[in-house]
């Protein structure tokens, strides 16, 4: 399939877009909230992944590598949007609630209800450090924000999303 | 309260792959579109001199088509008398009215044997052969075809290069209807060109949206005073020399062409259609739209939780003279071609045979807002339980059979 798109056979294209972009789709999803963006930043994606497909050593996992490209086209699409330092706690106020319990699940709406009521700067920064892996210094030079917004921006993130859980009263969770 | 991050962390960590789902279809085509449009400009611009070569051996190239065609078209362009009055002579009727083939341009119906000609030259008519055994079984035993009168017009297309629909003959309303076998002439003006059009022959397919919109219209018998577009409605789908022709629009009907049926037949199912639980919640939904002249595209949504997710990509297609309803049964993404069987007003059954064991889809309209599709293997056989598993979503299985009703989404 990898060398079919080396040699840009569309076949071969169309195949590795259906067996990858419901799953990259997702990783955009956490990013860019509205659907239609989304959408638009999973095509420049796959766009950038089949036309720089000879750039892919075959060291690694492809699926690592299709999935850099796409955060960092979500995260091209954030900061053309947004201001990372610009990014403010607005609401404090509500009670730290008490122990996640994680053999709980969450449905997919619910996971996408609470990652977008982060503000976007914590909502990347999480998704970057918990969901990507990066580290605070990778995430500082990819927002352009210092390393200490982006361990605060996480602390935040961690502690609205608790509350957020507790909130909303997910069952047995919180 | 728990200051240590790993819960929440895991939390979502556990529960990301639930985000996975597949992009709308349209995104596909997009991307295609883009990486079409990349391929291109970059055989533009992989080489700047290449453009100027490319430039230059375009001109040889239109030069040397230029003058061929010089040549090979001066011939046609002075068609003596004797050329006109022989192909006038094939357009004659030779034998029995119910032998007449539908005439149709060949972009129409390819694979038939009617070849359209250039204008100055004539549209040569052979005889079409019944291919088809099932389907000319049906036509025999068709009332309709038993009786169907048949009528060669010859008349002038108008100037501009596209054949609307406006040329079919219109026959005034209150004439009497031609008997059999009769020709009938257009004053002819200038350069005359002789174009055949059976009278049945179906409205071509850029006008199905509209006539949709008017089929009550259509099927009624004309008024007194038509107004010009309802006369010119009623001249494309019901002419009134051919009663015959009359075909409600939105039912499965059987008309007795020879280059096999068309996709015209199922123009009823374009549109959005749904599938609803017994709290009248939308589960699933199709939506069937006109992609050519031979392909209607149907494709089928689930709904669960809210969210939608694409499950099947369906085609009526027509591929040389049969007509196919093309679908992936078991979720694997390899279609599967089931051949258009028999088609009756209400039901059409296509098939799709291998070693022996036979496959049907069935699709059965009950009325103009509803219809039903099922999927069931000939005899013992029973279906395996990829199929049952993927067409369990899409509603009533049962071990024999899958069976699905639809109704019409009304705008």
């Amino acid at each position: 399939m990898i060398q079919g798109c080396k040699a840009g056979d569309r076949k071969a294209q169309k195949l590795l877009y259906e067996s990858y972009s419901p799953k990259l789709f997702g990783v955009v999803k956490r990013y860019v909230k509205s659907p239609e963006d989304a959408e638009d930043v999973l095509i420049e994606g796959f766009f950038k992944v089949m036309t720089k497909i000879d750039l892919y050593s075959g060291s690694g996992s492809f699926m690592g590598w299709m999935r850099r490209i796409m955060v960092n086209e979500a995260l091209m699409f954030l900061r053309k949007n947004n201001n990372f330092n610009m990014t403010v706690e607005i609401n404090n106020n509500l009670h730290m609630p008490t122990k996640v319990t994680v053999e709980d699940q969450l449905a997919a709406d619910a996971i996408l209800a609470l990652l977008d009521k982060l503000p976007v700067g914590y909502r990347t920064v999480f998704n970057l450090y918990v969901l990507e892996g990066y580290k605070h210094r990778e995430i500082a030079e990819e927002l352009g924000i210092s390393i200490n917004t982006s361990k605060s921006q996480l602390i935040l993130a961690r502690k609205r999303l608790r509350e957020l859980i507790q909130f909303q009263e997910f069952p047995g969770v919180g | 309260m728990s200051d240590k991050p790993d819960n929440i962390d895991e939390l979502f960590r556990a529960n990301q792959h639930r985000l996975e789902q597949a992009p709308s279809p349209q995104a596909w085509k997009r991307l295609d579109r883009r990486l079409s449009e990349h391929r291109q400009a970059r055989v533009r611009t992989i080489n700047p001199w290449r453009n100027w070569l490319g430039i230059a051996a375009g001109l040889a190239l239109l030069l040397g088509v230029a003058s061929v065609l010089l040549f090979t078209q001066a011939p046609g362009e002075t068609m003596t008398a004797e050329a006109v009055e022989r192909y006038s002579e094939e357009l004659q009727p030779t034998s029995t009215a119910a032998n007449y083939p539908v005439l149709s341009p060949e972009r129409d119906y390819p694979g038939s044997d009617i070849r359209e000609g250039n204008r100055g030259k004539r549209l040569q008519v052979q005889q079409l052969q019944a291919t088809n055994t099932d389907l000319s079984m049906a036509e025999a035993q068709s009332p309709r075809f038993n009786s169907a009168p048949t009528e060669i017009a010859e008349f002038k297309p108008s100037n501009t290069e596209a054949e609307t629909v406006e040329e079919i003959v219109e026959t005034p309303p209150n004439s009497e209807p031609p008997a059999a076998q009769e020709v009938e002439e257009i004053p002819v003006t200038e350069d005359p060109v002789i174009v055949a059009e059976d009278a049945r022959t179906e409205p071509p397919a850029y006008v199905w949206k509209e006539e949709v919109a008017k089929t009550e219209t259509a099927n009624q018998e004309p008024a007194a005073g038509p107004s010009a577009k309802a006369k010119r409605l009623e001249s494309n789908s019901a002419p009134t020399a051919i009663p015959e022709y009359n075909v409600t629009l939105n039912q499965l009907e059987y008309i007795t062409e020879q280059s096999g049926p068309s996709i015209d037949q199922f123009q009823w199912i374009i549109g959005q259609w749904s599938t609803t639980g017994q709290n009248g919640e939308t589960i699933s939904f199709e939506e069937w739209e006109l992609e050519d002249k031979f392909t209607i595209r149907g494709t089928g949504y689930l709904r669960i939780n809210g969210q939608q997710s694409l499950v099947e990509q369906m085609e009526i297609k027509k591929i040389g003279k049969d007509l196919y309803f093309i679908t992936a049964i078991d979720g694997s993404e390899q279609p599967i071609s089931f051949k258009l069987k028999s088609i009756t007003s209400t039901e059409a059954i296509f098939e799709h045979t291998i070693s022996n064991q036979s496959q049907q889809i069935i699709i059965q309209q009950s009325t103009r807002d509803n219809f039903t599709t099922i999927l069931q293997n000939e005899a013992q056989s029973n279906l395996n339980n990829e199929e049952i598993e993927f067409l369990r979503q899409r509603n009533a299985t049962s071990e024999e059979r899958a069976v699905r009703s639809l109704k019409r989404v009304q705008n």
